[in-house]
């Protein structure tokens, strides 16, 4: 069971689908295509028909492929024990993996990101290092709430000064009513 | 090439473009002594600085530095606490901890930058040497060449990163080309597709967004995941950094390695899909396999010749990487395709012409590795026994700042929160991805590639000579490019059904003689 459902498949099945959606959209742009274009070698959607068609062949092989044997042996311990050094989670240790301190860390960036324009660089970011840090664990109050003033401050007069990007600092309301 | 290197001179030496070489060493190799944070994630976050500055040859003087300057830094965490930043460096650490653990961590980290310094250079002069003729050979491609030559190079990138598996690559290389070809790409789509309607979309997907979420976010989400990522071995205590000098007859041993291991590191980094990590550990196990018995022993040990490799063969093929980046325009290893990004938002147009159009920069960055390498000998080294007590900055202030950099950099684009969304979608698909095992660099690559591949695919098909795909049979080197391309994509393929065969054939003998 386990190996009739491997990572490698479940990927392979949610990119297939994502590719017979992306074939049916590439052939669906000939619609919007005018009439003049349309007898023309080269077209809108010529390069997306072939790539939708070569994702679906890719996919396939990809689900039907033998989940093992094919790996390289490695030539000797070292060179296996550098591949796991550097290898990623994988499935089998899924369990001791902090998964609650990453959603809620995506969460705080999908927060960070919609009141970024609103909230002003500034208080915006020290949120979202103050609250990144305490998400971790951290609790070392004086260092985390001195860094996350510090660090937005910096990293504002970096962009302003020295990149010469605007991003205005303070939130919108407050600038408006400094503007008078 | 004597103008060239002229050219290349006058670019490099500037105030503002040494004293960038130097903060981009500085900042580098800091960041690349970070465990999991190694050069695609530094020049990732640079990239927005580098964009900054507007000045395309100065801005990648500047991130040549900052790579140069992660590698090493990288190396300098393998061996004092046994965590490499990157996997290119993970061959350092076989014999360069446990020298450290010796009580010789300042002779390492010497043999280190040694080796670094002549691997790099040396690489810089083959660079240079074969940079303008290869160049001039390009020049001669048409369109049908070009497609061809990409179609190669992906296809490389798919073999030679994920032996068996090219599939799973080729995967990859398409799902990069399917997210470039949303929004106004190629000069052929003459209006925005795949947007929906969403106005947002309508340029595309930003090259800058996509890095950041396809190496830095997932970077600092495995960081989040893993508490003790990077740092599986070690006692992860810093060595005391004493004696630094290493004696004559240790140069003397040093010499030899570091010649081989140049020239196959550089000829392993010019492949596409190769790389530093293959070239360090194929330098690694050669060396091993040469030596004499008494030297043999000590691989692993903490011996001189296994440091020495490594090291070398890694540099000179980072060098390496960058001739068909240079030349073609096309990026051999996920690091010079996220320099390739940044050169595009510079608004320089890559690829064979870059020699003649842009000279400053293309021999601005040659002439900045030979000079990125000086910078880290008589600059980084003597700093690194200060910098490494930096390396203790808690993983619970490191994050969040990771994903704050990756952040503002994707925002500062076009200050808009879609930026940011699309950053942290890419950010946790490709997390899942890396689960699963797929290999990212291929995206980017494909990526990058797609446009350009639809501009020759589109020139090719209109172009009167031919009748539809007829310049494939009809251009003789298209043909031969596309037959190496298959070749290179199915040859794993067949190796391998072969390899389970003979396994089977094997196991079955096995049972019969049971």
């Amino acid at each position: 069971m386990s190996r009739l459902l491997s990572a490698d498949r479940i990927v392979g099945v949610i990119l297939l689908i994502l590719c017979c959606l992306f074939t049916y959209f590439a052939f669906d742009l000939a619609k919007t295509i005018p009439p003049f274009f349309k007898n023309q070698p080269m077209r809108v959607d010529t390069l997306p028909r072939i790539l939708g068609v070569a994702g679906i062949i890719a996919s396939v092989v990809t689900i039907i492929a033998p989940t093992t044997g094919a790996k390289s042996a490695p030539e000797h311990k070292q060179l296996k024990e550098s591949q796991d050094r550097m290898a990623d989670l994988s499935f089998a240790n899924f369990g001791q993996a902090k998964w609650g301190q990453l959603v809620a860390m995506i969460a705080l960036m999908i927060v960070y990101s919609t009141y970024l324009r609103a909230g002003g660089f500034i208080p915006s970011t020290f949120f979202l290092l103050l609250f990144g840090s305490i998400i971790l664990g951290e609790r070392r109050w004086v260092a985390m709430v001195l860094v996350s003033i510090i660090a937005p401050l910096a990293i504002w007069l970096l962009v302003t000064y020295v990149l010469d990007r605007t991003i205005p600092p303070l939130p919108r309301a407050l600038m408006d009513m400094m503007r008078g | 090439m004597l103008d060239g290197i002229l050219t290349g001179l006058s670019a490099a030496f500037t105030f503002q473009a040494i004293g960038l070489v130097v903060l981009g060493c500085l900042i580098g190799s800091f960041i690349g002594m970070v465990p999991g944070l190694g050069p695609m994630q530094v020049i990732a976050i640079m990239i927005p600085v580098a964009v900054g500055i507007g000045d395309p040859s100065v801005a990648m003087i500047m991130l040549a530095g900052v790579y140069y300057g992660a590698v090493f830094g990288g190396s300098t965490s393998s061996i004092l606490i046994n965590a490499p930043g990157v996997a290119s460096t993970v061959a350092t650490s076989f014999d360069g901890y446990p020298m450290a653990r010796k009580g010789f961590a300042g002779k390492a980290l010497t043999i280190a930058a040694i080796s670094s310094f002549a691997g790099g250079t040396i690489g810089a002069i083959l660079l240079t040497l074969a940079a303008k003729p290869l160049a001039d050979v390009a020049l001669l491609f048409q369109s049908p060449e070009y497609l061809a030559v990409m179609i190669v190079g992906m296809t490389a990138v798919a073999a030679f990163g994920e032996r068996g598996r090219a599939y799973k690559a080729v995967l990859m290389v398409i799902f990069g080309m399917i997210l470039a070809s949303i929004g106004e790409g190629s000069q052929f789509a003459n209006r925005p597709r795949f947007t929906f309607g969403y106005v947002p979309l309508q340029d595309g997907i930003s090259s800058i967004t996509l890095i950041m979420g396809l190496f830095a976010v997932p970077e600092a989400f495995f960081l989040i995941l893993d508490p003790k990522r990077g740092q599986y071995k070690g006692d992860g205590q810093s060595k005391e950094i004493n004696n630094m000098r290493i004696n004559a007859q240790e140069a003397k041993e040093m010499a030899p390695v570091i010649g081989r291991q140049s020239i196959l590191g550089f000829l392993i980094g010019v492949m596409p899909g190769a790389g530093a990590t293959i070239a360090s550990l194929m330098g690694y196990a050669m060396e091993r396999n040469i030596a004499p018995k008494a030297k043999r022993e000590e691989f692993g040990k903490g011996s001189l010749r296994g440091l020495t490799a490594p090291e070398t063969a890694n540099n000179a093929a980072s060098t390496g990487s960058f001739v068909p980046m240079l030349t073609l325009g096309i990026p051999g290893s996920g690091t010079t395709a996220i320099l390739l990004v940044a050169l595009i938002s510079l608004g320089v147009q890559p690829g064979p012409a870059l020699i003649n159009d842009n000279p400053d920069i293309f021999w601005g960055i040659i002439i900045s590795m030979y000079f990125g390498n000086v910078v880290l000998l008589i600059l980084n080294y003597p700093l690194i026994p200060y910098i490494a007590k930096l390396l203790a900055v808690p993983r619970t202030f490191l994050i969040p700042f990771v994903l704050f950099f990756s952040m503002v950099g994707a925002y500062l684009v076009s200050q808009n929160p879609t930026e940011l969304y699309t950053m942290i979608v890419l950010g946790v698909v490709t997390t899942l991805l890396r689960l699963a095992k797929f290999p990212i660099a291929p995206i980017v690559i494909g990526f990058i590639l797609g446009i350009r591949m639809e501009d020759n695919l589109g020139r090719a098909l209109t172009d009167p000579d031919y009748t539809g795909f007829s310049f494939i049979w009809e251009r003789p080197m298209t043909l031969v490019f596309l037959l190496i391309a298959a070749a290179m994509l199915f040859y794993p393929m067949i190796e391998g059904r072969l390899a389970r065969r003979d396994r089977k054939k094997a196991r079955d003998s096995q049972v019969n003689q049971d």
